[in-house]
């Protein structure tokens, strides 16, 4: 029994569609574009975050020491800066490395520093790489009243004003999907309400026929699944498409300093999400409108 | 519906349809029915008469609960409508078979799937809907429309139709709202002998109608409207002449 109403309700969704192919074809075309929009805002908030947490990443703690401290201080001092809170990682850069990465960052100029190797004027110091980025204003503090630190320098005052940065796009990026995933419901609600409108006198004949409210529902809420399914397939598939030629072409040219996000994982889990919210609206958005007009 | 079987004796006891001072006002104030009162026994055939705007329609639109009395009650079987949940409501309809005046097809539906889906809403196999629904067309004289959608047809046909949708649940009361409306003399003549042996297979019939000569030609029951009272209520003694 609940198999066979099952079955009317798809091939009436079916017959359904094809006979109002028109406005079949308008309906899902309007999803599809909600869906492909909600679906690239979201692209670029994962990637403006993405790129948020890259620079975040390269932040650090550079700590020099003091001239002539011995083995035993000097390793005492990177136990202390270990035990600070929000440290996750301490490595130690001697005077001759620190000479070495100079050299090199200076590639051509390194002439400029022939001469050095036998008067160093570098002292040692200690890289901190910090937990999370906002604490590295705390880190470097207490590094300072470290004994034998002779100072600590983390980009003072860049720092803060690139975290403000990071922020600020984390924000934006969230408050653009958020927005496009309101308008995306208010479309594809509209649209599919619309679809309906026109067969409210249908509905209220089946209903003084003896309907009941999922005799007459089921159907309209296969075929808001299936305008949701076809919408939200057809946006996403363009969207993977097109962002997958995207990351094609940035790996021929690598021209950017940071790369995009293209973790399959992550994609798929969109892509499979996009999909699933369009169907499950198109459902719902076909459950709410033909409520009204059930009570005949 | 539910008393019959709670209550055997209630078939013999109870009168089908039963009014008892029933007014109706709609929402804009027009009073369509002033305190009518009358009850229809299992297996009647019962004319409804009046001039335009008489509240015949109305009366209908009452029994199947379409609309609910402003006051008095309805009593179907026994049982306040307005008293009914609404599982019970969808079941009483899919047991009244209704010709409505404005036939009520639905436009993007094949004759076929219009009178089958009479039977779909009352839980019908789909091969009883491939032997009935052919069979009722017949009876109705449009075994070759089944396949028409409604605009294709002429407005008899169309009510026809309507009819067919009506019987093909083989209903307890077959209410038809001015079935003759649209037909020509011979063609409304068929159908009232099509009614009239529905009702002598044990349906109870109401048929609201202008066609005096119908009603005058087979003596039955007359229930007549005016200005929403009930003016003259005549047992079936005979022919009976309206207005003289
Ligand atoms: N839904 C409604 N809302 C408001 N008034 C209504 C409504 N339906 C009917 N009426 C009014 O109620 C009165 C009775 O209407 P009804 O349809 O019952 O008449 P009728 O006897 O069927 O007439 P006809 O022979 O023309 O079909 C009329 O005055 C009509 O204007
Ligand atoms: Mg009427």
């Amino acid at each position: 029994m609940a198999l066979r109403f099952f079955w009317r309700w798809v091939k009436e969704a079916i017959v359904n569609l094809v006979r109002n192919l028109w406005l079949a074809t308008s309906a899902v075309g309007m999803i599809a574009v909600a869906v492909f929009l909600l679906g690239f805002i979201v692209l670029l908030a994962l990637n403006a975050a993405h790129f948020a947490r890259t620079v975040e990443k390269g932040l650090e703690i550079a700590v020099f020491l003091k001239d002539g401290l011995k083995s035993a201080e000097r390793e005492e001092l990177a136990r202390k800066l270990a035990q600070i809170e929000g440290v996750a990682k301490v490595e130690f850069v001697s005077r001759q490395e620190a000479l070495e990465k100079l050299r090199r960052e200076l590639g051509e100029n390194s002439d400029l520093l022939r001469g050095l190797d036998k008067n160093n004027p570098l002292p040692d110091s200690f890289r901190l790489f910090p937990k999370q980025p906002q604490l590295v204003p705390l880190i470097a503090k207490e590094a300072a009243a470290l004994p034998g630190v002779e100072k600590v320098r983390y980009g003072e005052g860049v720092v803060e004003k690139l975290l403000r940065v990071t922020n600020w796009i984390r924000w934006a990026a969230a408050g653009l999907v958020l927005l496009f995933a309101v308008a995306a419901v208010f479309l594809t609600v509209t649209t599919i309400r619309l679809s309906i409108l026109s067969r409210g006198e249908e509905i209220s004949i089946m209903k003084l026929l003896g309907a009941t409210n999922w005799f007459v529902r089921g159907p309209f809420v296969c075929e808001g699944l299936l305008i949701g399914f076809l919408g939200a397939g057809l946006a996403t598939g363009f969207l993977a498409w097109g962002y997958w030629s995207l990351l094609w072409h940035l790996e021929e040219t690598t021209l950017f300093f940071f790369r995009p996000v293209s973790e399959a994982r992550t994609l798929i889990t969109l892509y499979l999400s996009l999909l699933f919210s369009g169907v499950l609206l198109g459902g719902i958005s076909s459950f709410i409108s033909v409520r009204r007009f059930l009570a005949v | 519906m539910s008393n019959k079987e709670k209550n055997p004796r209630a078939r013999e006891v109870v009168p089908l349809i039963k009014f008892c001072n029933v007014t109706k006002i709609y929402p804009n104030g027009v009073r369509a029915l002033v305190d009518v009162s009358f009850s229809i026994e299992r297996g009647e055939f019962v004319f409804v008469v009046g001039p335009s705007g008489a509240g015949k329609t109305t009366l209908t639109k009452l029994i199947c609960r379409e609309e609910l009395p402003t006051r008095g009650q309805v009593l179907v079987n026994g049982r306040n409508v307005a008293r009914l949940r609404p599982s019970e409501v969808a079941n009483l309809r899919r047991r009244i078979g209704m010709v409505f005046q404005d036939f009520r097809l639905l436009p993007r539906k094949t004759v076929f799937e219009n009178v089958a889906l009479a039977l779909e809403i009352a839980g019908a196999s789909w091969r009883e809907i491939r032997k009935r629904v052919p069979e009722v067309l017949a009876r109705v004289g449009l075994a070759d429309k089944a396949r028409c959608f409604p605009h294709q047809l002429s407005g008899g046909e169309q009510q026809r139709v309507a009819i067919a949708r009506a019987l093909v649940n083989r209903p307890f009361l077959l209410m038809a709202d001015e079935p003759t409306g649209n037909l020509d003399p011979q063609t409304s003549w068929d159908l009232l002998q099509l009614l009239l042996k529905i009702n002598e297979e044990g349906t109870t019939v109401l048929m609201v109608t202008h066609a005096w000569d119908l009603v005058n030609a087979v003596g039955k029951r007359v229930i007549s409207l005016q200005e929403g009272r009930l003016t003259e209520e005549l047992p079936a003694w005979g022919n009976y002449r309206y207005g003289t």
